[in-house]
């Protein structure tokens, strides 16, 4: 099952001139009317549970625009990519505008899957609260309670609570089984012992690094607290002028959406530590927090960041250092502001670890300490870096994390032979 | 300075300290200034001596005076743009700019504020009787006119009762702040002084940026303010839950009666009394109504399943608790961290139970003026609506907002409708159908400066 739920963020830069124009109009139109518009309908996508289009300009000129294409898929990302080219050519709308593409490359599946594959960046973590679960199973079990509910809603009340638990289940489940043939109504995919191998390696991996943690870390350390006491970090002075296009799209319903783009501090020691700190999230988001939690917070999607190298030449560069940034895509539940809040209520330590090796961000101590803390400074600073998100588009848009962790919950548990316990928890949660 | 000094109790405005019961009668006055800058600070200058500060010492025995102004008053003050600039985002932006975060209707239909009606200041009047209350508006219209200003109708509560339209005791549940009130009063739990006023320590022991102009800080001992005018439709909410109640029970006249006061508990989260469902589960007991013990329960230990008090309940979503996800200490932390102060009234003569029930309305318009202070719009009133009240997906629920707040107008993104789930053995009740029984008429972001601010603001200019 590694091929379910991947991450894929194509990043491609934007071809000179008018193209630029061409792309926000195309984008706004999408964006206006995702089902409907002429260019490319995103519900074409095959098994796609989020994806977005973020334009990422350098607010300093000195890189090119970006077109960033997140997009969280089941399969792997060349088989997701070709399928995607048989499903959606639409999408090459948006493409064209970017420098280098061959217009009409499409129609060849594996000359487009290559030019995709060679703009594709791994990210540095990733996060999802259903590793595994294939779209089309979120949309199967969400339909599953909802038809348990309605069968619920419109049986006689006073004849079902006549009946034991486990008869009212069965009877339940009967009847959806009986109304809806066209739903996948089977029990037996088990996610549990998926993660204990996962679980054996990593410790083994950390067992096997542990030597060289110890060698190489007190040299890191007393470097890292030498750069911690000479960094220019933000403080709250005052709210920024947040775009209207980053407002126009937030806080609009259920699920959200976060595209922040931030320079890394210069030097190879920020870059090896936030590698390694990315390295350390994402074990633990493969093989600990696989149940829709992270360290506390369960309303996060899907999330990633990618480290994005500058390959300018020195040259080019005009000898300045280079600039390397840091991409964070985020699909969560929520308001901004909550989602944030939780930031720093919950996560503080693992958000200080990865966002104190970019610029400007709060002061911090230790690597982890206070930083993300500092609410005032640590949302503005958020503000700061956050770009618009032009197209954002979501599968399932009236599930929480909750939600789809309990539509998956309720349909493995459908009449098959529950404990009394379990059947009573069972029928509370429809 | 961890919290307000004696000294400060003399620059904090009244109504931080309390919402004046014992002045039954308020009355709002909003109005535009002119643009005479000069003839608005004058009127300022002339009201500011009049303003009833939180220390008893120097309160009149009878009226209070409190004073308001949004960012855009503000700048029609003569305050600068670079210093509205330092204010919190959303209070520059203002309320109607919010409506999305919100889920408010579109504010050209509003009748109080909007883009058509820009509120620049609010004068909070409260009188022992109804004449004291018209001659002090009257007193006001007067001079606000004279400056210059065009004052919009006058806005004038029901007298104080204990109870909001909906029939349901109200006012219960407060916050108590170290330095600004006495002792906490049973049931009153105690936050940091700097969430609800600027120039203190806050739930993150920060203290928060705050507004300076000509080296005075204006924001200091000041609190930010959400003025709120909500249409309650009393018949639609009553004659909603009569309908489920008759169907349920086959139609008999005193079990649907009873099952009518069961389900609107359930709905609110407490009987009509104020007695917590949490702490009375079958029946109304007004014993429980006292605020030691309005106050004195959890929902996580009890019922994390809200078997008792539904998850979707108005007080439920208003104030958590210990459960609003994660551990009691972890949801504890989360929640004192979006925490207001209410000071809010009705409006409009109230609609008797019986007639509710009924759900025929008798076409007179009342509601409520929800006001609230924070030192933090975006962290405490505007969080609590977004994030507990009008999010359908609160606490694990699916397509259910507030049974009361919440815009039920609005459709779920997918096919389903908004249902309320009330859980209960062997399996929970859904009522559908729900009706929009509150509709936010306007209203916006003010900001409520210290005795020693407005007085910085009527003369600095």
């Amino acid at each position: 099952m590694r091929s379910a739920t991947q991450a894929l963020t194509v990043l491609a830069e934007l071809a000179p001139g008018e193209a630029r124009a061409r792309l926000d109009h195309r984008l706004a139109e999408i964006a206006a009317a995702p089902a409907t518009n002429r260019w490319f309908r995103p519900h074409e996508l095959p098994d796609t549970h989020f994806m977005r289009f973020a334009i990422i300009d350098d607010p300093r000129g000195e890189l090119p625009p970006l077109l960033a294409w997140e997009c969280n898929h089941d399969g792997y990302a060349a088989d997701y990519l070709a399928e995607v080219a048989r499903t959606a050519r639409s999408i090459e709308t948006v493409f064209e505008c970017c420098a280098h593409y061959p217009t009409g490359c499409i129609a060849d599946v594996a000359r487009w899957v290559d030019w995709m594959m060679a703009r594709a960046y791994p990210a540095g973590a990733f996060y999802t609260a259903y590793r595994g679960v294939p779209h089309a199973m979120i949309v199967n079990d969400r339909r599953v309670h909802a038809a348990l509910r309605r069968v619920l809603d419109h049986q006689d009340r006073a004849a079902l609570h006549g009946l034991s638990r486990h008869e009212l289940q069965r009877r339940i489940c009967a009847e959806v089984a009986d109304r809806h043939p066209e739903l996948e109504l089977s029990t037996d995919d088990e996610e549990e012992m998926r993660w204990m191998t996962g679980k054996l390696g990593a410790i083994g991996l950390v067992l096997l690094l542990l030597p060289f943690a110890i060698l190489f870390g007190l040299p890191w350390y007393l470097a890292l607290r030498h750069k911690e006491s000479t960094d220019i970090a933000s403080a709250y002075a005052r709210p920024v002028d947040v775009d209207p296009a980053v407002k126009a799209i937030e806080d609009r319903g259920l699920q959200n959406q976060l595209t922040h783009v931030v320079d890394i501090k210069p030097g190879e020691l920020r870059l090896a530590t936030l590698w390694l700190v990315l390295k350390a999230i994402d074990l633990i988001a493969r093989v600990y927090s696989v149940r829709g939690d992270l360290g506390g917070i369960t309303s996060i999607h899907f999330a990633r960041w990618v480290i994005l190298r500058d390959r300018r030449s020195r040259r080019v560069r005009r000898g300045a250092a280079a600039r390397h940034r840091l991409l964070f895509f985020s699909n969560y539940d929520g308001s901004w502001e909550s989602y944030l809040g939780e930031f720093i209520d919950r996560a503080a330590y693992g958000l200080t670890a990865v966002w104190s090796n970019t610029r400007g961000f709060p002061a911090t101590r230790y690597l982890v300490g206070d930083g993300a803390r500092d609410e005032a400074a640590f949302k503005q600073w958020t503000r700061e870096h956050q770009v618009a998100t032009q197209v954002w588009w979501t599968g399932a848009p009236s599930s929480t994390v909750r939600n789809v962790r309990d539509d998956i919950w309720i349909r493995r548990r459908l009449d098959r032979g529950l404990t009394d316990d379990e059947v009573t928890s069972w029928l509370r949660r429809l | 300075m961890l919290e307000p000094q004696r000294t400060d109790l003399e620059d904090i405005q009244g109504i931080v300290y309390s919402g004046w019961l014992d002045h039954p009668y308020a009355g709002y006055l909003f109005a535009r200034f002119g643009t005479h800058r000069a003839a608005s600070r004058a009127w300022l200058a002339s009201v500011a001596p009049g303003v009833t500060p939180a220390a008893r010492h120097l309160r009149p025995a009878d009226g209070r005076l409190q004073i308001a102004l949004s960012v855009a008053g503000l700048g029609a003050l003569g305050v600068p743009g670079d210093v509205l600039d330092a204010f919190p985002a959303e209070a520059q932006a203002g309320m109607a700019a919010r409506r999305q975060a919100l889920a408010d209707p579109d504010p050209a239909t509003w009748q109080l504020g909007g883009p058509h009606r820009p509120l620049h200041v609010l004068v909070m009047v409260y009188a022992r009787d109804a004449e004291a209350r018209a001659r002090a508006l009257a007193g006001h219209r007067a001079a606000l006119h004279a400056a210059g200003a065009q004052v919009y109708p006058d806005e004038l509560t029901w007298p104080v009762k204990q109870r909001e339209h909906f029939g349901f005791a109200d006012g219960l549940s407060q916050p108590f702040l170290p330095g600004l009130h006495g002792a906490p009063r049973p049931g009153e739990d105690r936050i940091p002084a700097g969430e609800i006023l600027l120039g203190y320590p806050n739930a993150y022991d920060q203290v928060p940026s705050s507004p300076t102009w000509r080296d005075f800080d204006l924001g200091r001992n000041g609190s930010f303010l959400v003025f709120r005018k909500l249409a309650q439709d009393v018949a639609a909410f009553w004659g909603w839950i009569a309908d489920h109640a008759r169907r349920l029970t086959g139609g008999d006249p005193a079990a649907t009666a009873e099952l009518t006061e069961l389900l609107g508990a359930k709905l609110i989260g407490r009987w009509r009394s104020g007695a917590p469902l949490a702490l009375s589960h079958d029946r109304d007991n007004p014993a429980f109504a006292a605020p030691e013990h309005a106050n004195a329960f959890k929902y996580l230990a009890h019922d994390p399943d809200g078997l008792i008090c539904p998850v979707s309940s108005h007080i439920r979503r208003a104030n958590p608790r210990d459960a609003r996800g994660g551990t009691a200490l972890d949801s504890e932390t989360v929640v004192s961290r979006h925490r207001i102060l209410r000071r809010g009234r009705s409006y409009g003569a109230p609609l008797p139970h019986p007639v509710a029930c009924t759900g025929r309305d008798d076409g007179v318009p009342r509601g409520l003026y929800f006001l609230c202070l924070q030192s933090s719009i975006a962290r405490g009133f505007e969080f609590i609506q977004q994030s507990w009240l009008v999010n359908p997906g609160f606490g694990g629920l699916y397509n259910e907002p507030d049974p009361i707040i919440g815009d039920n107008r609005v459709r779920a993104p997918d096919d389903e409708p908004y249902h309320i789930t009330i859980p209960a053995q062997p399996f929970r009740l859904r009522l559908g159908n729900v009706p929009a029984v509150v509709t936010s008429l306007g209203g916006d972001y003010f900001f409520v400066p210290s005795l020693s601010a407005l007085r910085h603001l009527a003369t600095a200019g």
